[in-house]
């Protein structure tokens, strides 16, 4: 085993931004990694592995933080919804992974450009309807919130990615507090991370080669953000999520853009 | 429509001063050290495992 310094600085930074801001992790990291000479089955199943257990971890310190509460008996609405989020991510990281190794391809420039637009345009709108709304809350709207869950779902299935900030900016447009929004995405990541491991198991039955090599450092890198990331949530007033939020989804829309070219 | 419902506690959090929302519980710091303790758990695991 063998912890690589560089990688656990990446992973951190990267962690916490997803933490703070709902996403990034699997966008940003991933093509970083690969610009390193990673291999994608060294990636992908050990940023799985790493997001399941940390995102656990991320999930009980945001409701300790109070950034969001969950309870299931009774079962309240934050946890009703991260689990409607993680089913139709579950879905849809079982057909990327089958869709990846499947002799049925999709045009994946394509799919990506739709995606990254769709992010850079829900970005902008975030930010438009902030001068527009000056700082008021969006009105709870519960359909609109299945609808988004269906739309990240369906766009991380066909190989696009974008879940996080689909989900995230999709919650606090159907008026869900922006801190509670960014805690609730980490819960179902972890759920719909964990059934990626299974598909990736299922996949290494089946004779592909899977390498853990990166594990520890994206782990270690990864569980310090997600203790630290919660307590920064909770200390800084809303208004800078608000904020940080949309002008970081512009950020990873113009990031998935560039790649494209 | 109905109001907003998921965040009210993070919501009412926010309303006090920033002195306040620092400051944490005794059990928060032991929830730490377990989470702590459950990473070097985790890393042994890797040590012995990968």
């Amino acid at each position: 085993m063998e912890l690589l310094w560089y990688i656990v600085i990446i992973a951190f930074i990267f962690e916490a931004m997803d933490s703070m801001a709902g996403m990034g992790f699997g966008t940003a990291l991933t093509p970083l990694l690969l610009i390193f000479d990673f291999d994608p089955l060294q990636i992908v199943p050990a940023i799985l592995i790493s997001e399941t257990i940390t995102g656990v971890i991320d999930t009980y310190f945001d409701h300790e933080m109070k950034n969001v509460r969950y309870s299931f008996k009774p079962l309240n609405d934050a946890t009703k919804y991260g689990l409607i989020f993680a089913f139709f991510g579950c879905i849809a990281i079982v057909a990327s992974v089958m869709l990846t190794y499947a002799t049925f391809k999709l045009n994946k420039t394509f799919i990506k450009a739709y995606v990254a637009i769709l992010v850079l345009m829900m970005g902008f709108v975030g930010i438009l309807k902030l001068s527009i709304k000056r700082g008021k809350q969006y009105t709870f709207k519960p359909k609109m919130l299945t609808a988004f869950s269906a739309l990240a779902g369906f766009n991380k299935g066909i190989g696009g990615g974008g879940y996080g900030p689909v989900i995230t900016l999709g919650q606090i447009y159907s008026g869900v507090y922006e801190k509670s929004a960014t805690a609730i995405v980490s819960f179902s990541e972890s759920i719909v991370s964990f059934v990626g491991i299974l598909s990736f198991f299922l996949i290494q039955n089946l004779g592909v080669p899977i390498d853990l090599v990166l594990l520890p450092s994206l782990f270690t890198g990864g569980f310090l953000a997600a203790l630290i990331a919660p307590y920064l949530v909770r200390v800084f007033p809303n208004k800078i999520w608000k904020i940080f939020i949309p002008i970081y989804a512009i950020g990873i829309g113009i990031y998935c853009l560039i790649r494209l070219f | 429509m109905e109001k907003t419902i998921i965040g009210k506690e993070a919501k009412e959090l926010d309303k006090k001063n920033i002195t306040e929302r620092m400051r944490l519980d005794r059990n928060s710091g032991k929830k730490i050290i377990a989470a702590i303790m459950i990473y070097i758990l985790s890393m042994i695991l890797f040590y012995f495992y990968l």
